[in-house]
């Protein structure tokens, strides 16, 4: 942690508290309407990075609006007071300078960014500042817009893994949100209403449910003076965030979905299991290692070693609430469902019965410890990174979790094995290709 | 000012072997792009499947370790390598930690060269590269991109797809001979390797040589390119694929011009301004945020290999009612871009973002990695990391103009696959 001088130093501008530091990640806040900041130094190359997290996604829809989240995100980039579209878009003059720029929705967060020449940054954070709270969502926006989105919902519905990925999580969750997936259903997207997505940024576009994120070759003091000067203009947020209080009832028997069209034969079987920061999710990451990480992986070796399979992952959520892990697997020709559905079950109850080897646990901590260092190598997976661990709201576990996945014995691995893969708590799922 | 050339070491190594080694910021991260010489070029048509099936191969065992023994120690290292078949080359690409770098080098030139093919294996492989087949017959894009290149090319130019039925063909076939025979190419003469990341260029330069030192030379030559015998001609072809609820396009016309021609670099900032990423490109800003056609929209070159000419092609998506109105826009559009938007502030802009775009594709160890890899395969100096942002520089409109010129648009070929509204 920091030394009291240091953090002495931090806090000099005026406005800005230093809150912590860990491992080269300094957090502070605005004092007048606390918004998060964290600056990520790294001189190495004349790039820089901005990025706002905001905490809303498809989780604070409802029926009628499900995917509005995601439309607004669209409609985000169609000016803002200081920067009206009809004097130039600044994401063209950004993406004129070589700016790598987009925007994200999921489950828990919304996010936008900037990676680009480090000379740009502060045109980035000032135009991210505008936005938060001045940005135009109009009804001729939206319209045109709407088909611009329907069509990415589209090409997601071309594609069988994600179609059969939408079926388990709305047969998994019947009552929480996470039920529908963040692009939202055809006919809310078609049909939601302008004043639903303007009610939707007033409600959560404020700067006390952000984090503005910038990494890369900045001065430190420059950069926290402007964020000072451009967020610290608008207020927190004039009433309380609308509560998310919807809980998932107890699930109460395997579930199954199927779905039938032309694409490929999968297979995919989905767990119930705890939110993000939870204190086992660090014994689940190993435990979805060992079950899908590379070619020494007991999924790879059971089902693509012995032909059943083309490939098999896993999709281990680490969510702000309880979510899923899902197991996927795409059929070879000829082999049926169910033979890959039961091969995938005994692996799960071998793991259960018998648990796993050290040199299982040692390989999964090494390939982790792999990943997290490729996490910092460039900006955009830095800043995307972080913005998930923001989602789940502690942002910290991007330095925490490490070092418990470090602590994680064989005996954890099956204990969360036992814990969680469970059949009554299970959702499988067919897709069947009808065009075989 | 430090040119980036002057922080990269490079060695000729093995006759026609280059290597480079760049030391960046990353921490505990080191990424290995490379290749060697041999490809499904360099073989008799029928056995083009033989190269996928190889690379699949290298890590499932060799003449001194199983496939158990190869594949464990890779992962108690954390580190991956993948190989791959292109056109001309078998390539690799590995990440590790640093303390593994000569390991991971020894283990993918083992893998290159000793590979044992066993029989069990190829069977395994061979299911899973039928079992890809069929799933791709389903796969609008695939589909739609295969038939452009059909539509383009004649059968015997290295940029034509097979029809599903002949690659199937191809995959039957393949036997453990060929992939034996097709292994003695793989040497170490025209070997192309970049590391870049957390590593000490004299270690790692040394560790390449011993890694690689023991190949064998392998092939010397890139393979005579046929010319395409296929006169670009407007042709138009629909694959209908049931029950999808989005249809690819593309448009595309082959190219008279490889990636030594004066006119490449214009050409990729023709491409670029039409539909090269990102938001502000010329279809994104008609096709999608004038008239909200689709969600994506974007215009690309590819098959430029050496002394192969590439094609170009733009590719959209569309509701099935779109088609038909979306396709007419598309055309429309790059009819009007082409005759219009040629412009000197465009071009300005466009320069621009290419060295802005350039400097943060270069900020990550595979970005980096992949350029100097690039600089390798197209025989360029090192220096040319730094010199190719003056190519883009000097490139004016004029240039863009008889680019352009490369392209007739009413010999377009067009190809889309899905769910046609009837």
């Amino acid at each position: 942690m920091a030394s009291t001088a240091k953090k002495e130093i931090r806090s000099s501008v005026p406005g800005v508290s230093f809150l912590r530091e860990l491992e080269g990640i300094q957090e502070y806040t605005l004092d007048s309407n606390g918004l998060r900041i964290l600056l990520i130094s790294d001189t190495s190359a004349p790039v820089a990075g901005c990025m706002v997290t905001y905490h809303v996604g498809s989780r604070n829809e409802a029926i009628g609006f499900t995917g509005a989240t995601h439309m607004l995100e669209h409609l985000m980039f169609n000016g803002s007071s200081k920067f009206p579209k009809e004097s130039g878009k600044v994401t063209d003059f950004l993406e004129a300078k070589g700016a790598l720029l987009n925007a994200t929705t999921f489950f828990d967060r919304t996010n936008y960014y900037e990676v680009l020449p480090m000379e740009h940054l502060p045109l980035a954070i000032t135009f991210e500042a505008d936005r938060m709270r001045t940005a135009f969502i109009r009804e001729e926006d939206r319209s045109k817009e709407m088909t611009v989105v329907r069509n990415e919902f589209e090409r997601g519905e071309n594609d069988p893994h994600e179609a059969l990925e939408k079926q388990l999580w709305a047969v998994a969750y019947q009552a929480h949100p996470y039920h529908h997936s963040t692009i939202g259903w055809r006919s809310d997207i078609e049909e939601v209403p302008i004043e639903r997505l303007q009610q939707f940024y007033d409600e959560f576009y404020w700067p006390d449910n952000a984090t503005v994120t910038i990494a890369g070759n900045f001065d430190q003091r420059e950069v926290l003076e402007l964020v000072q000067q451009t967020f610290g203009q608008h207020p927190r947020a004039p009433k309380p965030y609308p509560a998310m209080y919807t809980k998932e009832p107890a699930q109460e028997g395997e579930r199954r979905a199927i779905v039938k069209r032309s694409g490929a034969d999968i297979v995919g079987i989905a767990h119930k299991i705890p939110e993000g920061n939870h204190p086992d999710m660090a014994a689940l990451l190993v435990l979805d290692s060992i079950l899908s990480n590379g070619k020494t992986s007991r999924l790879y070796r059971g089902l693509v070693d012995t032909r059943k399979a083309l490939e098999v992952n896993v999709l281990l959520y680490q969510l702000h609430d309880p979510s899923l892990v899902i197991t996927f697997a795409t059929l070879t020709p000829d082999t049926p469902h169910q033979v890959v559905e039961k091969k995938i079950k005994d692996i799960y109850e071998e793991i259960k019965t018998k648990g796993v080897t050290a040199k299982e646990l040692s390989f999964a901590k090494r390939a982790i410890r792999v990943a997290n260092s490729q996490q910092r190598d460039g900006l955009y997976s830095l800043l995307s990174s972080l913005n998930e661990d923001l989602a789940t709201g502690d942002w910290t576990r991007f330095v925490t979790l490490p070092h418990q996945i470090e602590k994680v014995t064989a005996k954890d691995v099956q204990r969360v094995a036992r814990t969680y893969f469970v059949d009554d708590q299970s959702t499988v799922g067919w897709f069947i290709n009808t065009e075989a | 000012m430090e040119t980036i050339a002057s922080q990269i070491v490079e060695k000729r190594l093995f006759g026609n072997g280059r290597a480079f080694i760049a030391r960046t910021g990353a921490k505990d991260v080191v990424t290995i792009q490379g290749s060697v010489l041999g490809g499904p070029t360099m073989l008799a048509k029928a056995q083009e499947a033989v190269p996928a099936f190889a690379s699949r191969l290298f890590d499932a065992g060799t003449v001194t370790h199983t496939k158990d023994v190869l594949r464990e120690s890779l992962a108690a290292r954390g580190a991956s390598i993948y190989f791959g078949a292109n056109p001309d080359r078998t390539s690799f690409f590995a990440t590790c930690l640093p303390e593994d770098l000569s390991f991971v080098l020894k283990t993918i030139a083992e893998c290159l060269g000793t590979a044992s093919f066993s029989a069990k294996e190829i069977e395994t492989v061979r299911t899973e590269l039928l079992g890809r087949l069929k799933e791709s017959k389903t796969d609008t894009r695939t589909q739609a991109i295969q038939e452009l290149t059909r539509l383009m090319y004649d059968p015997k130019h290295p940029n034509y797809s097979d029809k599903d039925a002949a690659t199937q063909k191809k995959i039957d076939s393949a036997s453990r001979k060929e992939m034996q025979s097709f292994q003695k190419m793989l040497g170490n003469q025209n070997l192309i390797i970049a590391i870049a990341g957390d590593v000490e260029a004299p270690k790692a330069l040394a560790a390449i040589e011993r890694a690689f030192g023991n190949l064998p030379a392998g092939a010397g030559e890139y393979p005579e390119k046929p010319q395409n015998k296929k006169v670009q001609a407007r042709e138009q072809r629909e694959l209908f694929i049931p029950h999808k609820t989005s249809i690819d396009v593309f448009a595309g016309h082959a190219l008279p011009i490889n990636y030594q021609d004066t006119l490449y670099q214009p050409f990729r900032v023709v491409t670029h301004l039409l539909g090269g990423g990102g938001f502000n490109t010329y279809l994104m800003r008609t096709i999608r945020e004038r008239d909200g056609l689709t969600y994506h929209a974007s215009a690309r070159i590819a098959g430029f290999e050496r002394d192969t000419q590439g094609f170009f092609r733009a590719y959209v998506s569309f509701a099935p009612e779109m088609y038909t109105r979306g396709l007419a826009t598309l055309l429309q559009e790059m009819r009007i871009f082409l005759n219009t938007g040629l412009t000197e502030d465009e071009l300005a802009k466009k320069k621009e973002e290419m060295v802005g775009e350039y400097a943060i594709g270069l900020s990550t160890t595979a970005g980096l990695a992949s350029q100097l890899h690039l600089i390798g395969e197209q025989d360029h100096d090192l220096s040319y990391i730094d010199t190719y942002l003056d190519e883009i520089k000097a490139v004016t409109v004029a240039d863009l103009k008889k680019a352009a010129a490369l392209i007739d648009l009413d010999k377009l070929s067009i190809s889309a696959a899905g769910s046609f509204v009837k």
